[in-house]
Order: C-alpha cells, then structure tokens, then sequence
C-alpha cells in the first residue's frame, strides 16, 4: 500500500508547554484514522502541523512524500477542516468555493455545485457566511475541503455543531469517499463511538503524548469498546489510577 | 505564478467585496472635485479677474499632496490591515495558509493586493480632477505633467505598502496596527519635515517622488542614491516583512 502521510518523531510545543510530544505514525492509502483524545490531548496541533498551519518544534511531516514545508506540493492533495471553519462573514458560500477554486486547475463550477449538494448547502449558495449556523458553518468546512477532490482528508472534530441526521450524512460520505475513491481520512474526535463507526485504525492521545496506533480490531479484542479500549490505555499510562 | 496570481485575484475580491474601500473612494473623489469648486468661489468673491485656465490648471497636481500624503497611506493602512492582521484575529487567514501556496507567494500577493487598489484609487482621481479640471472650464494644461507625477509617485506607494505589510507582522490587534501605522506613519513624515539632517533619509520624505523628476533639472546621477536608497527601504520591508509572516501560526 501507498504511504500517504508519515509523522516522524513531531513534536509541537507551546509557550504553555501544553501541545503534542514525539509523535510517529503514518497512514496508507484508503485508511480512515481516528485520532482519539479528550480535549487538549494534542489533535488539534497534530492536524494543524500536517496542514502547514504551524510549525513543528522537531521531527519531519511528508505528505505524499513531499515535506509538508514545501505547501505547495504536499497541499495540493490536501483536504482539511480544522477546528471551526474559517469563513469570510461578507462573503456568500459560492464567493468562498470560488476563492478555493482558484488554487486548483481543473475545478470548475459543475464541482463547485456538486460540492454544495454533497453538504446540502445549494439553496444557501448566495448567501453569506455571517449569517449561517454552526452546523452550516461545518458544512460550508467541509465543502471547501472535498472541493479539490483530496486524495487526503484532515477533519478535526468534523460532526461539531451538526445535528444527528447530519451527523450519519457525514458519517456516510466519509465511508463513500474512502470506500469508492480510495480516499484517505484522519479524522480526529474526543467521542470514542463516532471513532469506532467510521475509522480502520485509532491512535490514542493523552496530554500530548501518543498512547498507541492500532487497528480497531486490536483495539477492540480485548475490549468491548473504544471507549474502553480508550480507558484502558489512559490507565496503562497513569500506573492504573481510577479515572 | 499562477498560485500568486491566483492568491492576489483572491486578495483582491476581498478588498473588492468591502463596501468601505468605495465610500472612501467616493470621498476623496468629492474632496478633489470640491478642491476645483473651492478656488473657482474664492476667486469669483475676490475679484473674478483670474481666468479659468490659470487658476484649474494642473488641478490634479495641487490635489497630489493631499492625495499622496494623506488620502492614499489611510487607504493602504486600512487595506494592509484588513488583509494581515484583521484576518489573522478572526482566523480567516487560515482558508488562504490551507491551500497550496506558499507563504512567500501569499504574503506578495497581499502586498501586490493593497498596492494595486492604491494605485487604482490614484487612477480614479486622476479621472476625476482632470474631468473636473475640463468642465469646470479649466482647459488641458498640465493634464500629461500630472499623468507622469501619478505614474512616478507610484514607486514611492510601493514602498509604504510595503512598510505597512510589515507593521502588521508586528502586532496583534487590528486597532493597535492601524494605530501604530498612522504614528509612524506621521512620525517618519514630522521627522522628515524639521529634522533636515535625517530627512533625506527617511522613505516619507520621497512620497511626492515625481517633485524629483519633474520641473526640477537635476542631473540623473545625482539621483542615483535616492533611488537605491528607496530600493534598499523597499527591499528591507519586504524581506522582513515575509520572514515574519512566514513564522506566522494560525
């Protein structure tokens, strides 16, 4: 299988001293990986780091074997919607598919408009930003992200603000998109069960530090949960203090 | 190229799309008229013996240091600021650091983006005091002079875009940047005014570039220096200015 991201020996330090310490892993081709951790265990960071949003203190990001330093080759294939979507409050969704479209040669307005439907923003399309809600706002995020069609997609905590139909929506097209088109997810959540629904391998965060890379049938082989298999391992790292 | 091209076509649908920068156009566009309309009443109450021609004529050159001293460094504060640090405080700045482009490409183009509504601007009321020059009977003279002023004093605005770009690397806040930009900016231009000795040093002090190119007859070599010396300010503030936005975190 093809190496589509590697993370070696990365680490991100904040003046707090809180962010992500020695992280190594990489992800195939196809895969969905989840990154689990409770809030400030170092999702955000590591994702912001695989964009080129921040720099990393140490250890070296390839992207499609380009160094994540060089934007223009390691973006290219690059999807990603972190945190709360950055959207102009002026400017209506079609002004910001057009912006983003700009970057990418062969995206044109029949993707632009397929793009919404998949999200099911096409009767928002001219209206602006400002005034849509936290869930149309992850929608927009997400349209942006998959307007390129990305052999990589970086979502942090992708279902934020979207109601339960939209949730399994979302749910589905991550499935379709990396079942159909071979599409590569790493999908980061502090909810162990919307993890277990959607992702093949789960890397495990806690306070910065990477607990563990399995697949979710290791995970779950010795527990009945991600959420266990989640507890278990925070466990193995607090010398078995009861949570 | 074409991801700057791309990224300035962005930068500037953004500027385009702010209905302030078009307010502000309007005024100065009023300002330049109101200025023709100003002589034209002052001259009828004195005693209306001046012609027409001798006092409009080369209205857009009397107009140039409000418009290069005052009218246009506010637009290029606002400008710069909207595009830096205001996107940056409300995180906008990350739909443009997520594509593929790299950061030396998106700052430029930035810069290109505030420069080129300047320029713009400059164009505009141009238009404007030359029409208002010709119809308020004011006849053609001086109208090519003032083109060339315009085009001349473009290099001088390249420069204090530029100084403005790096400002906005400096500081967080979108009101402490266009703050720290307009006391600078009247700093450096104060200090270049009653400070003789400093005063051909300092970039403000070159902002009407085309006094040194036109009706003054100084021999090219002479000028020599004051054009490497704007090069060199230019060429600081954009080096330092993308090295800053490059450790940019968003």
């Amino acid at each position: 299988m093809d190496t589509v991201l590697t993370l070696d020996h990365v680490s991100k330090i904040y003046h707090n001293g809180r962010g992500a310490r020695n992280i190594t892993f990489s992800v195939e081709r196809g895969q969905v990986v989840g990154l689990l951790g409770p809030n400030g265990s170092g999702k955000t960071t590591i994702m912001k780091s695989i964009t080129g949003l921040s720099q990393p203190t140490e250890g070296t990001i390839t992207v499609f074997g380009a160094p994540v330093t060089d934007r223009e080759k390691a973006l290219m294939q690059v999807g990603a919607l972190i945190e709360q979507p950055a959207l102009y409050e002026n400017l209506t969704a079609q002004d910001h598919l057009r912006m983003a479209a700009r970057y990418y040669p062969g995206v044109d307005q029949a993707r632009m408009d397929k793009v919404l439907e998949i999200v099911g923003l096409t009767p928002y399309r001219k209206e602006r930003c400002g005034k849509f809600s936290l869930g149309m706002k992850q929608r927009m995020g997400l349209a942006l992200a998959l307007l390129s069609e990305p052999e990589l997609m970086i979502l942090d905590e992708p279902t934020n603000g979207l109601d339960i139909e939209a949730t399994v929506e979302m749910r589905e097209v991550i499935l379709r998109l990396a079942k159909e088109k071979g599409v590569t997810f790493l999908v980061a959540s502090h909810l162990a069960a919307e993890i277990e629904k959607m992702c093949d391998k789960v890397l495990v965060l806690y306070e910065g530090e990477m607990l563990s890379f399995d697949t979710k049938e290791e995970a779950l082989r010795l527990n009945p949960s991600l959420e266990d298999y989640f507890l278990a391992k925070v466990r193995d790292k607090k010398g078995s203090v009861v949570l | 190229m074409e991801r700057f091209l791309a990224s300035l076509s962005n930068e500037l649908f953004k500027l385009r799309k702010r209905k302030k920068y078009l307010v502000f156009l309007i005024i100065g566009a009023v300002i330049c008229v109101a200025s023709a309309l100003r002589v034209l009443i002052v001259n009828y109450i004195t005693d209306g013996g001046v012609s027409r021609e001798a006092i409009l004529g080369g209205l857009m050159s009397s107009n140039l240091p409000f418009i290069l001293l005052i009218f246009l460094p506010l637009m290029a504060v606002m400008a710069a600021s909207d595009l830096f640090v205001g996107e940056q405080v409300d995180h906008t700045l990350r739909f443009s650091l997520m594509r593929p482009v790299g950061k030396g490409k998106l700052f430029f183009s930035k810069a290109a983006a505030v420069f080129l509504l300047c320029a713009f601007d400059l164009a505009v009321l141009y238009v404007v005091s030359t029409v208002a020059q010709v119809g308020l009977g004011g006849g053609t003279e001086g109208i090519l002079t003032s083109l060339g002023a315009c085009l001349l004093d473009l290099i001088p605005l390249a420069v204090l875009v530029l100084f403005f770009c790096l400002i906005n690397q400096l500081v967080r806040g979108s009101s402490l940047t266009v703050l720290l930009c307009v006391v600078l900016y009247i700093g450096l231009l104060v200090m270049g005014t009653y400070l003789p000795a400093v005063g051909g040093l300092v970039f403000t002090g070159y902002l009407r570039w085309h006094n040194l190119w036109i009706g003054i007859a100084l021999p090219f070599f002479s000028l020599l220096p004051r054009i490497g010396l704007l090069a060199g300010y230019g060429l600081v503030f954009g080096c330092c200015g993308y090295l800053l936005f490059d450790r940019k975190e968003a």
